[in-house]
């Protein structure tokens, strides 16, 4: 049945075109027309991966403070310590890789504000955070504000983490532990 | 269906937690440890050894059960007098001079020799000049 109307619908369709076109009245032939660019960048999907974890080493009880700055370097205020020996001191690293010299932003969420250690005993603990284009940091110590932003310098860029901790004076002995995610987003 | 469903709660994490989507993430662990410490009021560079302080820690309630000083004089009485076990020789253990001025930090590196060395990593600080100059000993 449809295929039988084809032919006839065509035909017909061809016609009524030609009668609007017919009908329309005649315009000023004053048309103008500018043209306007349209482009698109396809960036390459920012990554961040973990180069190194944030390391303190051996420190002992006293009501002080400890700081690992971004380079890695401690020092120390009131009467806490640290040892030269134990596990060597690292801020934390993290690569970032994506397109070009664009501008991202960081989140840093985990465990920023205590570390947990032996039956349920904790500790006080701040970020030390710095976004750089070379893999150079510039052995920051102040915690009081953290790197929101970074620049990509031909696609790449890192974050170090140090930290600021705060030992008391019958901090129990053992092992304490978080964690520090880097979240990274293209601005 | 589960596909869509996933990817739905994927996008509903990252808006909740206020980061675009195409953010990325990466965790590094923290982490530190607390070694055991104790201070000891006097010298120290002659050569005891580390077996010598943790029985002294653990010694058993008694006569010579008190602070550690005490009970370590009962163990090393060339300690806590200032004299020089065979062997020993203060001149020749850098920041045993400041330690006998209460200097307020000492290079733990240069003072502590022999087999403590191996053992003590690092001394603490002195809050007074007339003060006997202590040393805070921590435990690999």
């Amino acid at each position: 049945m449809l295929n039988s109307l084809k032919p006839f619908l065509r035909h017909g369709v061809g016609a009524a075109c030609i009668a609007v076109v017919g009908l329309v009245p005649p315009i000023a032939q004053a048309a103008d027309n500018a043209s306007a660019s349209a482009t698109a960048e396809v960036l390459v999907p920012i990554a961040v991966v973990k180069a190194t974890d944030l390391v303190f080493g051996n420190v002992v009880p006293g009501n002080g403070d400890i700081t690992l700055s971004t380079s890695g370097a401690r020092t120390r205020s009131g009467g806490t310590a640290f040892s030269t020996s134990g596990a060597a001191p690292t801020a934390a690293k993290f690569d970032i890789t994506g397109s070009g010299n664009n501008t991202f932003s960081i989140l840093y969420t985990g465990s920023d504000t205590v570390l947990t250690g032996p039956a349920a005993a904790t500790m006080a603990i701040d970020w030390i955070t710095e976004a750089v284009t070379t893999a150079t940091p510039t052995n920051k110590t102040d915690e009081t504000t953290d790197a929101s932003t970074g620049t990509l310098a031909s696609g790449a860029a890192f974050i170090y983490v140090g930290a600021k901790l705060t030992v008391g004076g019958a901090q129990a002995a053992g092992t304490y532990t978080g964690n520090v995610v880097v979240t990274v987003g293209y601005n | 269906m589960r596909g869509t469903l996933a990817a739905g709660a994927l996008l509903v994490l990252a808006l909740a937690a206020g980061r675009p989507v195409d953010a990325a993430s990466a965790g590094a662990s923290v982490t530190v440890r607390v070694t055991q410490s104790v201070v000891v009021q006097a010298l120290l560079g002659a050569p005891l050894s580390i077996n010598d302080i943790l029985d002294a820690l653990r010694a058993p309630a008694g006569p010579s059960t008190g602070s550690v000083l005490i009970r370590l004089a009962q163990i090393a009485p060339a300690l806590t007098q200032g004299v020089a076990a065979p062997g020993f020789a203060a001149d020749a253990v850098p920041g045993m001079q400041a330690a006998m001025a209460g200097a307020l930090t000492l290079p733990l590196s240069g003072t502590l020799q022999r087999e403590l060395v191996a053992a003590v990593s690092l001394i603490g600080q002195e809050a007074g000049n007339d003060a006997q100059p202590s040393i805070t000993v921590a435990f690999n």
